[in-house]
């Protein structure tokens, strides 16, 4: 029970982490919650046993700042494109080439 | 002096006749150049949809010496958020008639992380001069034959919505052919009744088109890439749900500027 729960625990906040890194958004919510839960779980354990409880509390304090840190983005960042003056120069050249194209196929 | 008048009068009516077709070939069209729809891309992701890029739709007259075409641009910009990670700018052109909306030419310029594609078609009768760039390595040349009638995927969209939906029964279905990757790929459109779709131009009646591609993996299952098209005479695209062998996703209409009606 205490290692699938930590091997859960573990993989969770990998995942937490990784799309904390992504701009996944909510995403990260699922990976976290499940996070938060087994730390919970794991934290009972432990005290029961009357180990050492900072290995659950790292796991719980990391899932928290990952999702706190993902929904803040989600929330403050909006979804804008970044004004690409290559692209646009590269419109620009395709158009004039078309119409010499166009002017050749006349 | 009468038959001169009868010959001036007839040819003043069949002028005017003329005109009056010409003018119907436009006024038919559910678009107008300087048309702009722009639309929202999400990916689906363990069920939640995420946001990455904006994809636009312009519709411009180009004029050469002796012509004048439709300049139909689709451009698709992943969201600066996005860009560190994946950068996408790609480029799909087609210069139509205005009046058949016949392709002459098509042009695609992707820049997928790095990752160069370049593809020139010119249309010629049953015949495709093709010219094909990928990565570093040189521009390959060549010519191949597609049925008549077959389009570019970017006039393929403009085409479907001159269609005449409206007179459409469910379930009804209209093959065609699309050229892409210098291949022919059939493709069947199966008209799946009316729903009320929620979009920036407000609640709207739109028509469900299922879209699906003859022997390929990709848009397989007509009900898995479904367009949504207002009933209205501007017939806009408003949400496209797809599924490809990597996943599903949708775009969303968020810009529509200068429709025609």
């Amino acid at each position: 029970m205490k290692l699938l729960t930590s091997i859960i625990a573990v993989l969770g906040i990998i995942i937490t982490i990784a799309f904390t890194i992504f701009p996944i958004g909510n995403l990260t919510i699922f990976p976290a919650l499940i996070t938060v839960l087994c730390g919970i779980i794991l934290l009972k354990l432990y005290k029961k046993e009357g180990s050492s409880t900072m290995f659950p509390k790292v796991i719980i304090g990391l899932a928290i700042i990952g999702a706190l840190i993902s929904s803040g983005r989600a929330l403050l960042t909006t979804d804008k494109i970044e004004e690409d003056l290559k692209f646009e120069q590269r419109q620009e050249k395709s158009n004039q080439e078309a119409v010499d194209e166009l002017e050749g196929l006349e | 002096m009468p038959q001169k008048l009868i010959r001036k009068v007839t040819i003043l009516i069949l002028f005017t006749f003329y005109q009056f077709n010409y003018a119907q070939g436009l006024s038919s069209k559910s678009f107008k150049s300087g048309e702009h729809l722009g639309y929202q891309a999400s990916y689906n992701m363990s069920g939640v949809l995420t946001t990455f890029a904006e994809v636009n739709m312009k519709v411009a007259t180009v004029k050469t010496s002796k012509n004048s075409y439709l300049h139909l641009k689709c451009t698709a910009n992943t969201y600066k958020k996005w860009d560190d990670f994946f950068k996408i700018r790609d480029l799909y052109e087609a210069y139509v008639s205005p009046y058949s909306l016949k392709p002459s030419l098509y042009k695609r310029d992707n820049n997928e992380n790095g990752t160069i594609r370049k593809e020139k078609y010119i249309y010629k009768g049953n015949n495709i001069q093709s010219t094909y760039v990928r990565g570093k390595s040189g521009a390959v040349k060549a010519n191949f034959t597609i049925p008549a009638n077959t389009r570019d995927i970017v006039s393929t969209i403009y085409y479907i919505r001159n269609l005449p939906i409206e007179n459409a029964n469910t379930s009804d279905q209209k093959d065609f052919n699309i050229v892409f990757d210098r291949k022919t790929k059939s493709a069947t459109l199966t008209f799946m009744g009316t729903e009320t779709v929620s979009t920036i131009l407000g609640n709207k009646k739109c028509y469900k088109i299922g879209v699906s591609l003859k022997k390929d993996k990709l848009l397989k299952g007509k009900s898995n890439n479904i367009i949504y098209i207002t009933a209205d005479k501007n017939k806009v695209p408003v949400l496209i749900k797809f599924s490809i062998p990597v996943g599903s996703g949708q775009l969303k209409l968020t810009k529509a500027n200068n429709l025609k009606y």
